[in-house]
């Protein structure tokens, strides 16, 4: 677990903070748990509340074909809650009450496609993915805005790519419907960043075609977020 | 009588001349260009004598078309917009708004061009826009006669850049659902159609988030978030665009029953976190009062 050793850092550098982050006077809504716990950030501490829930084993088979498919998405949806479950905690400078209320929105919808993806594959969804939480830089509004964007973008592409894939086209229709709410995330996270950037010509093409990529690919690019090992040989290619 | 009311009338003689081989159709579109109209029904007649040609794929090619006939529908919104108002300080999308709808009328007119392109080796004819008298492959998709966007000044939208951002929203929020509505045609994923559909279904959504926060900047009463929440709409009378819109129910689960032990989410975000499908006809009851 990595989550020890950066617990106390965030404690023993909590003094030293405190006073500079009241300084800044951006901070709204933010409860004082949050606020310690997003002092604890910029002492540096990537992790601030693991993922981990115990020892996980070494591989975790994701199956093939469509649970397979639906597993992967899950991985997807994993990292993503993950990733907006620890911003709603520990949030970025001058957040705003729009900016609260839209992430706690953001969290929310990636537990509900969680919690449906593992309800749809019932016995065969995989055990929770343990996410690596120190890729992100909670603290840091442009650090947490551009993964959100690589993520967000990314998942877009995953679920554009998935769909001629599945066997049971009924989950084409499903997913279609989470696709562009993850679109909408993207949109919104680049706006937040950049006024008119909801797109840029390397996410959409000059046919006007949003990204679609393979299993594998998306997969590889989420390496950084992920500690837990899949065995992904049967996900279709 | 214009270019595409003939090809209707030669479509409902014979169904299926819209999907004979290529050759012919190239003739029906240098004819659309270059012939003198009073001649065109007289040379056509001598073309389709026979129906020795199979019907196939009506089903891929009518969703395709009708995309593409929402592509017009969608780039001409943009394109009369962009041009209403004549300097920075009349313009009806301000300076520091332009840089988006840019790119969404791009994105629009790259659509556009896209089905079209996928269409024709399909061995159907392009929709075109009610009339729409330049040559519907090289001419602009620019068609201003074939649209009234404030429906007979119902909807002051040159006038008011809020007017037209409620409106706007409604529309890209539609062309989210009529995206997914056709799916269900395309599941036989010919030629990767069925992903680029997906692609472009997902641009519309970036399209309809963009507009949203916009307006949410800009301190709108109905408080829009990037996402669709429950049924609500920007106005009253644009309700019909989010029917159905506040749906819980996914593969005959109810969203906010599930929890993995930790926690459930609200009828709120559990109807914000999926889209909804409109069916052909949905979609084209609520865009009837904007056509000409």
């Amino acid at each position: 677990m990595h989550s020890g050793a950066n617990n106390i850092s965030m404690k023993l550098n909590m003094g030293s903070e405190n006073t500079q982050v009241e300084e800044t006077g951006l901070m709204h809504n933010v409860s004082r748990r949050n606020f310690l716990q997003l002092a604890g950030g910029i002492a540096g501490a990537g992790i601030l509340i693991s993922s981990c829930r115990r020892t996980p084993p070494d591989t975790v088979y994701v199956g093939k074909g469509d649970v397979a498919l639906l597993n992967f998405l899950l991985i997807v949806e994993e990292v993503l809650a993950a990733v907006y479950t620890q911003a709603n905690l520990t949030a970025y400078y001058g957040l705003t009450k729009s900016e609260l209320d839209l992430l706690a929105d953001m969290r929310d919808h990636q537990y509900a496609h969680k919690v449906l993806l593992k309800k749809v594959l019932g016995t065969n969804a995989i055990t929770d993915t343990t996410t690596v939480l120190a890729a992100v830089t909670y603290a840091d509004k442009t650090d947490f805005l551009k993964n959100s964007i690589l993520l967000e973008d990314l998942a877009v592409a995953a679920y554009n790519g998935v769909a001629k894939r599945f066997t049971d086209t009924n989950y084409v229709l499903l997913t279609a419907k989470m696709a562009t709410l993850q679109a909408r995330h993207a949109a919104y996270s680049r706006e937040l960043l950049a006024h008119n950037s909801l797109a840029d010509t390397v996410i959409v093409n000059t046919n006007g075609l949003d990204r679609a990529m393979a299993p594998i690919e998306v997969y590889n690019a989420l390496a950084p977020y992920i500690q837990t090992k899949f065995d992904i040989s049967n996900l279709p290619a | 009588m214009n270019f595409k009311n003939i090809l209707r009338e030669i479509e409902q003689a014979d169904p299926g001349v819209y999907e004979k081989q290529s050759d012919r159709r190239n003739l029906l579109r240098n004819l659309g260009s270059k012939a003198a109209m009073a001649a065109v029904p007289f040379a056509l007649g001598s073309l389709f004598t026979t129906k020795t040609y199979a019907k196939t794929t009506d089903s891929i090619l009518n969703s395709l078309n009708f995309i593409l006939e929402l592509e017009y529908f969608q780039y001409n919104l943009y394109h009369t917009a962009l041009a209403t108002g004549s300097n920075s300080t009349t313009y009806l999308i301000p300076p520091a708004d332009r840089d988006g709808f840019l790119m969404i009328e791009g994105h629009q007119k790259a659509h556009i061009t896209f089905l079209r392109n996928a269409i024709d080796p399909m061995g159907a004819v392009p929709f075109t826009p009610n009339l729409y008298t330049a040559d519907p492959v090289t001419g602009n998709p620019y068609t201003p006669p074939s649209y009234d966007f404030t429906a007979h000044a119902n909807f002051r939208i040159y006038e008011n850049y809020d007017a037209f951002l409620s409106l706007a929203q409604a529309f890209e929020d539609m062309m989210v659902r009529a995206y997914q509505g056709q799916l269900s045609n395309l599941l036989a994923n010919t030629n990767d159609i069925l992903t680029q559909v997906l692609q472009m279904s997902t641009v519309e959504a970036r399209h309809a988030a963009y507009i949203r926060n916009v307006r949410r900047d800009r301190g709108a009463i109905d408080i829009p978030k990037p996402w669709v929440t429950l049924n609500t709409a920007p106005e009253i009378r644009l309700i019909n665009f989010y029917l159905q819109e506040d749906n819980v129910i996914q593969k005959g689960m109810n969203i906010t029953s599930l929890t993995d032990g930790t926690r459930t989410v609200n009828a709120t975000a559990a109807s914000e976190a999926f889209d909804e499908p409109f069916t052909q006809a949905n979609v084209t009851t609520l865009i009837a009062p904007f056509l000409l």
